[in-house]
């Protein structure tokens, strides 16, 4: 069971490194006192043009994914929401088009009513979920 | 907002310096006709949409991007990594860009198959042929841009096949890399061809090819024209344009799904010393003529296989190009079914590589 909430919550914390394409759980940044195992590698450690990467990091290829992965799955839920209310639209115009009533307009309810369910409520995550904390 | 209903003080006042009575009468007598291949006729609007939504992402990369090679990789690893929703703004640039290049490729065939290139419109199709050109080198062209390892070997073997070019191969190829390599010169030229060129020639063709559009209206396909059965039709304002918006939210809401879902990766940085990694692969839509010079013979006749493909690439091209003045029965309002089955096999052609570029042993 232990096996399973650890892979539950791996699969819930973890993302996919847009750096190295790995699903990773985000990592403390290495420091001086803890440094990356492979800091002089040329190419592996980023050097950033205005200020330097904050928060946490992908352990594989040290890609910072502090803002990423905090905003990535309410951004996600967002467009689940958006997807869903243009596919209840589409059943309103082919309703529209076509006349028909009945499961089609049962359907296009059911749909739009969870897509923007699911809008609001990705929408408040990203608000809210995505402020960055106070340092 | 009754200023601004027709006989307002705002509309008059707006009517007299831009003339919006004309407009709205254009708009009144433009229609479409409707037939079984009415379909075809949303996918140029489409194609507009998309190209639209690049130009407003693209402006908004263009605020962190920075085009040299001690630059380039880091501003977009700030930009997907620091920037607020960065990572989704390139998300969706990368994917219309896709997805624009692919609903083209729709649009390309649909037009060639109802022969709607037919007299008079020669100059739309040949406009269209250049907008598909330049769409295809906005997207050679951006691909260096993250300045990443994928992107600069797979430049190095794209700006390589300019050498095959008689007598000023050699010269094109340096003019195109700035030197003799892919080089930060290189990635210079291609932002500047990019973000300027590019955007310059397509606006101008663009507008060329819309006016166009409006002045001979939309081409009826020849078997409805045989009918000869009164002709059924729709106002373009607001029956077409409604369908039109509609079809405009479902792109949006795809590329929504796609950028978010298969966010764009960035990979690892460019190193002009190390190995080409294995695998190299241009885009999908150069994959086909990727993968046909992977199967020609080294030589053919005594030339160099590669020189014969990319020549055959370049004719075939110009054949199409100059399609409208090739296809005489489709001129004389005849149908033409060599056409049509030639534009069959080059689909499947098409497809059939593509599919064996991504699944094909790379060792072969």
């Amino acid at each position: 069971m232990n096996r399973l909430s650890q892979r539950v919550s791996n699969a819930l914390a973890g993302v996919r490194c847009p750096g190295c394409g790995k699903f990773v759980v985000p990592t403390a940044p290495p420091t001086a006192a803890n440094p990356s195992a492979d800091a002089t590698a040329p190419g592996k450690r980023w050097s950033f043009v205005w200020r330097p990467p904050s928060g946490r990091v992908c352990p594989e290829c040290e890609f910072p994914l502090e803002r990423y992965a905090r905003r990535l799955k309410w951004i996600r839920l967002m467009v689940t929401g958006i997807v869903l209310v243009t596919f209840s639209i589409l059943l309103v115009v082919m309703g529209m088009l076509g006349g028909g009533r009945g499961w089609g307009q049962l359907l296009q309810r059911i749909v739009g009513v969870t897509g923007f369910v699911a809008f609001l409520v990705g929408f408040l995550g990203v608000v809210v979920g995505g402020r960055s904390k106070v340092e | 907002m009754a200023l601004f209903r027709q006989g307002g003080a705002g509309w008059t006042w707006l009517d007299s310096r831009l003339g919006l009575g004309d407009i709205q009468n254009l708009a009144k007598k433009k229609d479409v006709p409707v037939h079984k291949h009415t379909i075809w006729y949303y996918l140029g609007g489409m194609t507009l949409f998309l190209f639209m939504v690049q130009i407003a992402t693209g402006i908004l990369l263009l605020f962190y991007y920075r085009p040299t090679a001690d630059e380039a990789y880091e501003s977009v690893q700030f930009l997907m990594a620091e920037v607020q929703f960065g990572w989704l703004i390139r998300s969706i640039h990368s994917w219309s860009a896709n997805l624009m290049i692919f609903v083209l490729f729709l649009h390309f065939f649909s037009v060639m198959f109802v022969k709607a290139y037919r007299r008079p419109r020669e100059l739309t199709w040949l406009s269209g042929f250049v907008l598909f050109a330049l769409a295809l080198a906005f997207g050679f062209t951006g691909y260096l841009l993250p300045w990443n390892e994928l992107a600069y070997f797979a430049t190095r073997v794209g700006t390589e096949i300019l050498a095959v070019v008689p007598l000023i191969g050699e010269s094109l190829l340096r003019v195109a890399r700035g030197g003799d390599d892919v080089t930060g010169a290189t990635l210079t030229r291609f932002y500047a061809v990019h973000v300027a060129v590019l955007p310059a020639i397509a606006v101008g063709m663009l507008g060329l090819h819309l006016f166009l559009v409006q002045k001979h209206g939309m081409s009826v396909p020849i078997g409805e024209e045989q009918r000869g059965t009164p002709r059924r039709s729709m106002p373009f304002f607001p029956n077409f344009f409604l369908r039109d918006l509609v079809g405009w939210l479902a792109a949006l809401a795809v590329l929504a799904a796609l950028a978010a879902f298969f966010p764009a990766h960035l990979g690892e940085k460019a190193d002009s010393f190390a190995p080409a990694p294995a695998g190299i692969k241009p885009e999908w839509y150069f994959m086909y003529m990727f993968q046909t010079l992977k199967y020609l013979p080294a030589h053919i006749l005594g030339v160099e296989g590669e020189v014969v493909g990319i020549f055959a690439f370049a004719i075939g091209g110009l054949l199409v190009f100059l399609i409208p003045f090739l296809d005489r029965p489709a001129q004389r309002g005849e149908s033409s079914r060599l056409v049509t089955w030639l534009l069959i096999v080059l689909i499947v052609y098409i497809l059939v590589l593509t599919y064996l570029g991504y699944t094909a042993d790379p060792a072969q």
